[in-house]
């Protein structure tokens, strides 16, 4: 992702000041910067929510929708289970270099890291609870993610939105019923309600990681890399940790270097503590979004109040 | 035992071969013995076999072959092989650096429960980029300024997937090295997946199938780095730091045998 | 210690203690080997100073071409600004593909070069020996055949023979006796 261009002077200079432990923000070793959240904002979704990493509206937004749909079971499938399929677009808006093809190798890493999180029983999600009929139906939760400014950090600011989407996420409730057909043999049968009021959340999706990226820069290594951090980071590692402070995922993104097993380990020391407190901020900022949707206040935002609200 | 079942399947026995990694019951005392489906060790690898140069002509008889470099890499049922070229022109090509490009093929056959399509999957474009990841950190790429170097990958057979990409990465290392591109380190890698509270080392699939959590990792001991860590699925931090500790340790083991064959590939 | 055959990333010894040749890198005060191949010392210079520690690889070593290399290539194209070439050797080793280079008419002499014509340079299928002066562009790498050892080293005239240089800017056909324009390489 370097993207952007660095005078040797310039790297030289963030380096050191990581390895001091400065940053050209001020911002320390492991703090992140601002992030704001919405949620629920499509109305055609099942969930939504709107994440962004930065300062005065200048940052990396992500935008994430969640769909759920129906599907018929196939065999080879999981009998008992529903799925989750996740898929990130980094949109050409984000940076010219996205256009055309531009994006596919950052796209692969990305829907690659979220179905890591997020596309499994490691996610927390009860997966058997999607599951309509056994060997028959399931709910396929389709987590679409687009990247609309990248100034830094994808990643955190990614994961952050696909956990705000799903826990906004509801579900239109299924009444399964046992009908005999002509032979007289018990056939299951569902029915979707279609009833905006009468939906259920996702069960389980407290307990969704969220995750933290290290970049190594010098010797030391920073949490959410602004974008002149990202153009100098050595390597880079991606922890997801879940409420219960389980490491639910490690992913290693592009590099040039590796990390000293050392430091790896102390990484993973810092992703539980940055985590906790990253899930506390991210509770009350979901709160407050969730509350700021029910009540209707976001009504469409205006340039002034647009910026306002970073 | 593992080893008849290799040798009723091959087909075309290899004219040399190399001693295996660990013998039966070389890696110590098993807390669980006979507790796996081959009567390994719960930190054995899997027996290993390598050869350099098979599809670049080899080292002596001038090569017939476009390839710069190549190699064969077999661990159990796991088989790999890969070509390198370059370095040449890249399409894509950067002033400063040289490029590493990657491709990752499963065989048509690769698979034991379906048939793989010809058309590139999406799980191989992912692998393709974890091998970039994981091996370009031990290319000395400011080497090759506006060249390109390419690895092609092709799977023969693949027997649990983490195992596979960390056969994978271990194949393009000794390719790499056969072709004679500088590099810092060669790359060993190695996989574990989690079986209750234990770490077993080199999962077959149905292990891993079973396991709730793997864990694959690319290390350059001599360098001393960790180019690649993949962790799948949930596990407790303490389990995550024992593994990252046990992979890594288990990387060296493998890098000695990569380097024995490197070594005896010139001899 | 010489004749070990030795891996990528094994130690070789100090930095205090040798010079890094080729196949070897250096970090943190350690001589690495950098490619699989034997190792080899040569002791230090008359000057003094400190021997060297290469690792020599006997089959090929494939080259990159890099500033200020000499490299050997054939003119696959021209035009009046500039001719196309595909470098075949960089130094003494071959190209495992051939690399594609350019070279610009201004850099075709080193005097008079306003007065160069491209066709009383090159002929596509001439063998040129040129130096490397630019990485240049996305695509090629930007040759020069300014200095006397530079220049067409082999060509062939219109009737299909070799052609021998007989000055500094024309070559015969020894059978039929034509001449023709080159910029010649010096002889050696």
């Amino acid at each position: 992702m370097a993207s952007l261009i660095l005078s040797p002077a310039e790297q030289d200079y963030i380096t050191r000041g990581v390895e001091k432990g400065l940053r050209a923000d001020g911002r320390g070793g492991l703090d992140r910067r601002e992030v704001s959240l919405q949620t629920n904002m499509i109305s055609q979704a099942n969930g939504s929510a709107r994440c962004r990493t930065g300062h005065l509206g200048v940052g990396t937004d992500v935008l994430v929708g969640v769909k759920a749909e129906v599907r018929t079971w196939t065999a080879g499938e999981p009998e008992d289970r529903g799925a989750v399929e996740c898929s990130v677009e980094c949109s050409p808006s984000a940076a010219q270099k996205f256009e055309g093809r531009g994006a596919d190798d950052l796209n692969v890493e990305l829907t690659q890291l979220l179905d890591r999180i997020l596309g499994g029983p490691q996610s927390g999600i009860d997966l058997g609870a999607l599951c309509i009929i056994p060997r028959q139906a399931y709910w396929v939760l389709h987590v679409d993610a687009l990247v609309l400014d990248v100034k830094g950090s994808i990643a955190d600011t990614l994961v952050w939105a696909a956990r705000a989407a799903l826990l906004s996420t509801r579900l239109p409730r299924v009444v399964v019923e046992s009908v005999a057909d002509e032979d007289g043999n018990m056939q299951s049968e569902f029915d979707v309600v279609d009833d905006p009021e009468d939906q259920v959340p996702l069960q389980g999706a407290e307990d969704l990681p969220l995750a933290v990226t290290f970049s190594q820069i010098g010797k030391r290594y920073v949490v959410d890399a602004s974008e002149q951090e990202d153009a100098v980071t050595q390597a880079r590692v991606t922890v997801a940790v879940s409420p219960q402070m389980d490491i639910c995922a490690i992913q290693k993104g592009a590099a040039l270097r590796g990390f000293p097993p050392s430091l790896l380990t102390e990484i993973l020391h810092s992703a539980r503590t940055v985590a906790r407190e990253e899930l506390l901020r991210f509770k009350d900022l979901f709160a407050a979004a969730s509350a700021k949707s029910a009540s209707g206040a976001d009504e469409p935002s205006t340039a002034s109040t647009f910026i306002g609200t970073f | 035992m593992a080893t008849n079942i290799m040798d009723r399947r091959r087909i075309n026995g290899p004219a040399r071969s190399v001693e295996p990694l660990y013998g039966p019951g070389a890696a110590g005392a098993d807390p669980f013995a006979g507790g796996r489906a081959d009567g390994r060790g719960l930190d054995q690898v899997r027996a290993i076999y390598m050869k350099t140069g098979p599809l670049s002509g080899g080292q002596h008889e001038p090569s017939e072959s476009a390839a710069s470099g190549s190699a064969y890499y077999e661990q159990g049922r796991v088989r790999v092989s890969c070509a390198v070229y370059g370095p040449r022109q890249g399409r894509r090509s950067n002033a400063r650096m040289g490029v590493f490009d990657c491709e990752f093929r499963y065989a048509p056959f690769a698979c034991s429960w379906k048939r793989r399509s010809h058309v590139r999957g999406a799980d191989e474009k992912e692998i393709s980029l974890m091998l970039e990841h994981a091996v370009a950190p031990a290319i000395r790429l400011e080497a090759y300024p506006k060249a390109c170097i390419d690895a092609f990958v092709t799977v023969i057979e693949s027997d649990g997937k983490a195992a596979t990409i960390a056969a994978a990465i271990n194949c393009i290392s000794a390719a790499l090295a056969d072709a004679g591109i500088e590099m810092y380190d060669s790359v060993a890698a190695c996989s574990m997946g989690l079986r209750g509270a234990q770490w077993v080392a080199d999962c077959c699939q149905a292990e891993e199938d079973a396991a709730p959590c793997s864990m694959l990792i690319a290390h350059m001991p001599s360098a001393d780095e960790v180019t690649y860590i993949l962790q799948h699925g949930k596990a407790t931090p303490e389990q995550t730091d024992q593994a990252v500790q046990t992979c890594t340790n288990m990387c060296t083991r493998v890098y000695a045998v990569i380097c024995r064959c490197l070594q005896a590939s010139l001899e | 210690m010489s004749g070990v055959v030795v891996t990528p990333g094994r130690r070789l010894g100090l930095a205090a203690e040798y010079e890094a040749g080729s196949g070897t890198y250096v970090r943190s005060g350690m001589v690495y080997a950098s490619i699989l191949g034997t190792r080899a010392e040569e002791p230090a210079g008359d000057a003094g100073g400190k021997p060297t520690v290469r690792v020599e690889r006997r089959n090929a070593k494939f080259a990159v071409p890099a500033v200020g290399s000499e490299v050997l290539c054939r003119v696959v194209r021209l035009n009046p600004r500039a001719a196309s070439v595909a470098i075949m050797m960089v130094g003494e080793t071959p190209c495992q593909e051939d690399f594609q280079g350019i070279v610009r008419v201004q850099d075709i002499r080193a005097t008079e070069k306003d007065l160069v014509q491209m066709t009383e340079s090159f002929r596509p299928g001439d063998v040129v020996r040129a130096e490397v002066i630019s990485l240049g562009d996305q695509r090629s790498y930007y040759l020069a055949t300014v200095r006397n050892e530079h220049g067409v080293v082999f060509a062939q005239s219109a009737a299909g023979n070799t052609m021998v240089p007989i000055s500094w800017e024309e070559m015969q056909d020894p059978r039929t006796g034509a001449v023709e324009k080159r910029k010649c390489a010096k002889p050696f």
